[in-house]
């Protein structure tokens, strides 16, 4: 798999960064080969097998609007195509992030290397994991959101899409909404084919003006999937504040099938 | 026409011309009052939109488009980008109406009154709409509200529309019609109509998919659904549109109440 860490160095990470500077977000089609790309989905398999026919509370929203559709999240190890990509986004989004931090006027910067990084959330107590994948069917969506509670956030995460939209799956386009100071929010949906990774603001992230750099909020969703199946998944940099058990009240809306 | 305002002479004209230009035979009046109103009932109170599908030919489609052209026809004139509504222009036609976008409004209004009335009753709003167009439309004038708001919108490469609602006074309907003029991917790629829904317990967000003449209703701006324990909730609606990332697009929009 050093194959994979190199395809990845070799992404124009300058153009990436401009991306996501002005949009939010940067499209990194063709980043796994199909090889990859399918190593990935046999990798992805047990998991596959294992969500569960549940609604799923969609945990960083203070009230829960369940999502309809089916959640897997990685508690123990990613796949190792998973993992590669994690570990080494993470060493060319650092210094974006950092950059970012710098402009809002954010004291934090962030390690160089992911292990670092994931050692200091664990010391803020931050050890709940986030990344995870989804199998929508008809009717399904994924609500509005962004995972940036704690005191440590990634401002940036991946996504990746596993299914061909036009011949697996109908709708399910990922949609982002961009909240702006005193403005209206711009819409933007991502067109992405299947095995096409993407970068996205986590949250907030600096836009620059015409007077300056201010603040601006991003969310994301999937739209309500029209017919198929559409498989995805999202990856983390940082964990959420908590232990890894999802309890207690996550549970029970975890078993909340109550689809309104 | 100076604010949009008619004398009673203008009136009576207007409503001459209407009647001579309205041509039973146009294939929008039969699919309008032949839809399955139970069935876009049914996904207005699910989602807050519903597609009539084909409600325009092309050929009537194009027309209206290259009307965009025809001064004479409009009132106002909006540059997006001034405003910061996104980017792209509307114009607002003035009265009287063109014939098809005076025909459309006028078939569609019946149609949606009494969904609007049901919605008004679920949000104990007490708002009753008259069964016609007209009836509804001499209450907006009285109050004020006299400036037509049918108009037509045009996005180039780069363009796009800001979440929002389409207020212009007290007086609201709460349901509105777009109806794209031109074919995706062949006068335009991006561009893609987007709903965002926010309630208490969250925020969603959908891609409505569109082919050329075809006519979507949506919510203006608050809509019943259901809530916990049979209860009723209020979602606040807004829609927007996506970048368009080449050629060019067109949209009919036609809004029930008049502007102040």
């Amino acid at each position: 798999m050093t194959t994979l860490k190199n395809q990845i160095d070799q992404l124009n990470w300058t153009r990436i960064a401009t991306d996501l500077d002005s949009e939010g977000y940067a499209l990194l089609p063709g980043v796994l080969s199909a090889a990859q790309a399918d190593a990935l989905t046999s990798q992805l398999s047990d998991q596959l097998s294992q969500i569960k026919e549940l609604t799923v509370c969609n945990m960083s929203l203070a009230r829960c609007e369940r999502d309809h559709g089916r959640l897997h999240f990685f508690e123990d190890q990613l796949p190792e195509v998973l993992a590669i990509l994690r570990k080494q986004f993470y060493c060319h989004l650092a210094p974006i992030a950092n950059r970012w931090n710098k402009i809002l006027q954010l004291d934090y910067r962030y390690p160089e290397t992911l292990d670092r990084f994931l050692q200091a959330n664990h010391d803020a107590g931050q050890h709940r994991k986030l990344s995870h994948l989804h199998r929508l069917q008809e009717t399904d969506y994924i609500a509005l959101h962004q995972r940036n509670d704690g005191q440590l956030v990634f401002p940036l995460q991946a996504v990746l899409l596993l299914s061909e939209p036009g011949q697996d799956f109908r709708g399910g386009e990922l949609v982002m909404t961009e909240q702006r100071p005193r403005m209206q929010s711009r819409p933007i949906v991502l067109s992405m084919r299947q095995v096409d990774v993407a970068i996205l603001s986590t949250g907030q992230r600096p836009f620059k003006g015409s007077h300056g750099f201010y603040r601006v909020n991003m969310k994301h969703a999937i739209s309500r999937v029209r017919s198929g199946q559409r498989i995805g998944l999202e990856l983390f940099f940082h964990h959420a504040p908590g232990d890894n058990q999802r309890n207690t009240h996550e549970q029970g809306s975890l078993l909340d099938t109550d689809r309104t | 026409m100076n604010k949009g305002e008619l004398d009673q002479c203008e009136r009576d004209k207007y409503k001459k011309d209407k009647g001579e230009s309205a041509k039973p035979d146009a294939a929008y009046a039969a699919t309008i009052n032949n839809a399955d109103w139970q069935a876009l009932e049914c996904s207005l109170n699910d989602y807050g939109n519903a597609i009539v599908p084909g409600l325009l030919s092309p050929a009537q489609c194009e027309a209206l488009a290259a009307g965009y052209d025809r001064e004479q026809d409009y009132r106002s004139r909006i540059v997006m980008a001034r405003h910061g509504f996104g980017r792209g222009e509307y114009k607002y036609f003035a009265y009287p109406l063109p014939a098809l976008p005076d025909q459309l409004r006028h078939l569609l209004y019946p149609h949606l009154a009494p969904i609007a009335n049901r919605w008004s009753r679920q949000l104990n709003m007490h708002v009753h709409y008259p069964p016609a167009l007209d009836t509804f439309l001499d209450q907006c004038h009285a109050a004020g509200q006299m400036r037509p708001t049918p108009l037509i919108l045009q996005y180039g490469p780069g363009d796009y529309n800001c979440l929002h609602q389409d207020l212009y006074g007290d007086h609201v309907f709460p349901l509105q019609v777009a109806i794209l003029l031109s074919a995706p991917d062949r006068d335009f790629t991006g561009g893609q109509f987007v709903m965002t829904q926010t309630a208490a317990a969250g925020q969603r967000a959908e891609v409505i998919p569109l082919q050329q003449g075809d006519a979507l209703i949506f919510t203006v701006n608050h809509r019943p659904a259901p809530g916990k324990r049979r209860g009723t909730r209020k979602v606040a609606m807004r829609h927007g549109v996506s970048v368009v990332h080449s050629g060019r697009r067109h949209t009919l929009g036609i809004i029930f109440h008049d502007a102040r």
